[in-house]
């Protein structure tokens, strides 16, 4: 049993910089440093940062990213809103933000509402 | 995602939701920690819901440095990562806390559409990337999100409007999609998205040519 621990012990040792975990907090040492602060300091910091208006945010949401928001002045007779939640792939990580299923498809519905 | 939904929609009063997902999603509602920041995960004591606070992240990356300088890697993962987040690792042992969590999503969003009068529809985008247990929780996920129990929510599975477009099996629309769908994937979920938005049942949708 013990070696059984020491041995999973080890082999986590080799491989805990490959880990997600690992990348992390190198990335989040590399931002609290930055900004001169302890990891703890700098973790309340952001936590405050990005949830100044919305104290109550911080526990519902841990974080999220900024929204995209598309809009024109109204020029069909009604107008309709559409939410699109996603993650990253809605945010279209790695691409041009004009190439983006969401910004496609606001251009498509704006573009026919200004022919109405 | 649910979260951020029901605040912002509160916000902005849209008449439509579409509350999309890739299959991988389904399994990161089970985890408590991601990107380097803590998340909110949703727990079942019976038949009580609670959502167990965020894990302050300085905090977390602090007991790993200690940990790193010194004691046990192997007992702070199993403390911080794998016990926290057993549903996410294991999940085709965990399927019933995935259907309770997929549930709980449904029934916020219903009450949304009752309260606001509006409609959503849960979109499950194309994605060629796989997880474990990826086709347990897919057809949980459709079984709950395609219930029509609740009126104002539906269910639309984008894999049946790209396949007509192009062949799914086929190893370029593989990498097309894979994770981070390409430009032309998200050309093709804009399709699809506006075919689905000004479909017969949405008389006040924009109408696109």
């Amino acid at each position: 049993m013990f070696f059984s621990l020491c041995i999973g012990e080890l082999t986590l040792r080799i491989y805990a910089p490959r880990l997600g975990t690992h990348d992390d907090f190198l990335r989040f040492s590399a931002n609290a440093l930055e900004q001169g602060q302890s990891l703890v300091e700098y973790g309340t910091y952001i936590d405050q940062r990005d949830f100044a208006d919305d104290p109550k945010g911080r526990d519902l949401l841990g974080w999220s990213r900024t929204s995209n928001w598309y809009d024109d002045k109204p020029t069909a007779q009604e107008k309709f809103s559409i939410l699109l939640l996603g993650d990253s792939v809605t945010q279209g990580d790695g691409l041009e933000p004009q190439e983006v299923y969401p910004h496609l498809l606001y251009r498509k519905f704006a573009r026919t509402a200004s022919r109405c | 995602m649910l979260f951020k939904g029901l605040r912002k929609s509160h916000k902005h009063k849209p008449d439509l939701i579409i509350f999309s997902f890739i299959p991988h999603d389904l399994i990161r509602v089970s985890k408590n920690f991601m990107y380097g920041r803590g998340k909110p995960k949703i727990t079942f004591t019976g038949d009580t819901i609670s959502v167990d606070p965020v894990v302050n992240a300085g905090l977390r990356h602090d007991s790993y440095e200690r940990t790193l300088n010194g004691s046990s890697l192997l007992y702070w993962y199993l403390q911080n990562e794998i016990w926290p987040n057993a549903e996410y690792y294991a999940p085709e042992l965990y399927r019933k806390y995935c259907r309770k969590v997929y549930t709980y999503i449904y029934e916020q969003m219903a009450t949304l559409a009752k309260e606001r009068r509006l409609e959503v529809v849960f979109v499950k985008l194309t994605n060629s990337f796989e997880f474990r247990g990826e086709k347990t929780l897919i057809s949980v996920a459709e079984e709950v999100f395609s219930t029509n129990t609740a009126a104002g929510l539906s269910y639309y599975d984008m894999d049946e409007c790209i396949g007509r477009e192009i062949d799914l099996d086929d190893p370029e629309s593989d990498s097309m999609f894979y994770f981070h769908p390409t430009a032309e994937g998200h050309r093709l979920f804009a399709e699809g998205l506006s075919e689905l938005i000004t479909s017969a049942n949405r008389q006040h949708a924009p109408q696109s040519h």
